[in-house]
């Protein structure tokens, strides 16, 4: 099986590869999520920005199975996943980085590897696939490191490589360069394009305006757990209710 | 008591406690949940070793028999009750005290307070004079294999490896497709087959009755408090020391005091290292990482 590295060339296409239908997620009053329909479509780099608490990360949760939603539909390839479970969504081809790394800080980095990896690839093919994401991510020489010895920078770039792993088809991304310095910034914004290229629809959440406007082709503005706006990068920035409700305080 | 009389006492005693625990901490180190029917799933091993060994099945295969049929039993009974409780560490203390109940008083309603036992296999080695019982030196060796057997299964397996990433972090673990929920099943009934196992290889040492569990539980949750959350280091610490510390009390003042030294070293260890044994290593080896 071809790795996801390995695919051609991606073009955006008119097919939808998620669906949000009028998603809502209340934890008790409170609408985190609401009425949200948000269409990812397969090759695209989509990009979810708006205040804190406007409800990206819940979405991402909600996309992933951690949370049940409390009204509304979730859409893979066509398939209404709403009620399937979290590794059943990782198994279709839906992977995530999360905002805090989401690796397991006691294993090695070959172990957590070993662990993204094995319901993928073949046993006899896992070094090979292990060894290349981890120079993809420039950490092969921290193969044998135990995780929490390795930087923040380290930790995301190995978490994304976990995810590679799971040779998903969307790849979520929560804040991705999240406390990095501007050439890890630089690294991530180019590998995210590099993975994007290379066929795999990403949507990610990011508050660094300069590394949304370095690679997403499409911006869906949250505010208040509403979909607020939504359009190319020079739309969004262009829009003077964006900037008054984010862009102008960011 | 010679040299060989206080390995021989430490041996049996070290062998007692790593069997007798290894069951329990597999399930409380990787699931967090402390199975108070631990004694029960111990004894319904000794029935099924003894029922079978009567019924003509060769000892040994008898006994394998009982890790295989707890072993089953345990997964039915996590399917049945203890998956609804996974994260709920009190629920499940409560649970598995009721299930603890109705099988011991379910095996005194269907065999009676005690069944005909089977005798201990192997006979005896002469050593200075004194006899040792070569099925429990073959305790000993099993009691290492089991440790074996644990390291290989968590270290080298696929379930291991997706059983040691659950045991960190359910969530990364789920998001990268492991199916947690299977993961804990399969790890509950590991535990159950070592506690049936325990139950077979000491069902021909002890007389079987429902309260036969009774005689592993004390040592087996010493051993399990002292060793810590890892299964295979706690519980290999915990036995070298517990064991070394009963033989010598029990040589010295005799058996009341080799079991009451048990508990005083349990005292002593959840003051000064709360996490236990297995806790103080792995600080240790994050220490010498980090320097």
């Amino acid at each position: 099986m071809d790795t996801v590295l390995t695919r051609s060339a991606n073009k955006v296409s008119v097919k939808s590869i998620l669906e949000l239908k009028n998603l809502g997620k209340y934890f008790g009053g409170i609408r985190a999520v609401d009425g949200v329909d948000l269409s990812i479509r397969e090759g695209e780099l989509h990009c979810l920005i708006g205040p804190n608490g406007a409800g990206k990360s819940t979405i991402f949760k909600m996309i992933m199975g951690v949370y049940e939603p409390s009204v509304g539909s979730v859409y893979f390839e066509g398939k209404d996943i709403t009620k399937k479970k979290n590794w059943e969504r990782a198994d279709m081809g839906l992977s995530i980085k999360m905002q805090i790394p989401g690796v397991f800080g006691e294993l090695s980095v070959y172990d957590n590897m070993r662990i993204a990896t094995q319901k993928h690839t073949k046993l006899a093919k896992m070094d090979e696939e292990i060894t290349k994401l981890l120079d993809l991510m420039d950490v092969r020489h921290l193969k044998n490191e135990i995780v929490n010895n390795l930087s923040h920078g380290q930790q995301q770039w190995l978490e994304i490589a976990m995810s590679l792993a799971c040779k998903p088809r969307l790849l979520l991304l929560d804040e991705p360069a999240a406390g990095m310095g501007p050439e890890e910034t630089e690294f991530t914004a180019q590998l995210v394009r590099k993975l994007n290229k290379e066929g795999i629809t990403i949507l990610f959440i990011d508050h660094d305006m300069d590394f949304v406007r370095q690679i997403a082709q499409k911006v869906t503005v949250l505010h208040f757990g509403q979909k607020f706006a939504e359009g190319t990068i020079s739309e969004i920035e262009s829009n003077e209710e964006v900037v008054q409700i984010y862009l102008g305080n960011g | 008591m010679s040299i060989f009389g206080f390995i021989y006492q430490y041996m049996d005693n070290f062998a007692f406690l790593i069997l007798a625990a290894i069951g329990l901490a597999v399930i409380f180190g990787m699931m967090g949940i402390i199975n108070l029917a631990h004694g029960e799933f111990i004894m319904l091993g000794a029935y099924i070793t003894t029922l079978a060994t009567m019924a003509g099945i060769p000892l040994f295969i008898s006994i394998a028999l009982s890790a295989l049929l707890v072993g089953i039993y345990g997964f039915i009974i996590d399917r049945l009750i203890i998956s609804k409780l996974y994260g709920r560490t009190l629920d499940s203390v409560v649970a598995t005290w009721g299930i603890s109940m109705i099988m011991a008083q379910g095996m005194l309603i269907i065999f009676g307070p005690s069944i005909q036992g089977v005798g201990t296999p192997l006979g005896s080695l002469s050593i200075g004079g004194e006899n040792y019982s070569v099925y429990r030196i073959l305790l000993f060796v099993i009691a290492i294999a089991v440790l074996g057997v644990i390291y290989w299964v968590f270290m080298h397996t696929k379930f291991g490896l997706q059983s040691r990433a659950t045991m960190q972090s359910q969530e990364i673990a789920r998001s990268l497709g492991v199916n947690t929920n299977k993961v804990y099943s399969l790890t509950f009934m590991l535990g159950a087959a070592f506690a049936g196992l325990t139950g077979g290889l000491y069902a021909p040492t002890m007389a079987v009755s429902p309260s036969f569990g009774n005689s592993f539980l004390m040592q087996s949750f010493v051993t399990v408090i002292v060793g810590g959350s890892n299964p295979l280091i706690g519980t290999f610490l915990s036995g070298g020391v517990l064991g070394f510390v009963n033989s010598a009390l029990n040589m010295i003042w005799g058996t009341f005091y080799g079991r009451l030294g048990l508990l005083i070293v349990a005292i002593i260890v959840i003051r000064l290292i709360p996490l236990g044994f297995s806790g103080l290593v792995e600080k240790k080896l994050m220490r010498g990482r980090d320097a």
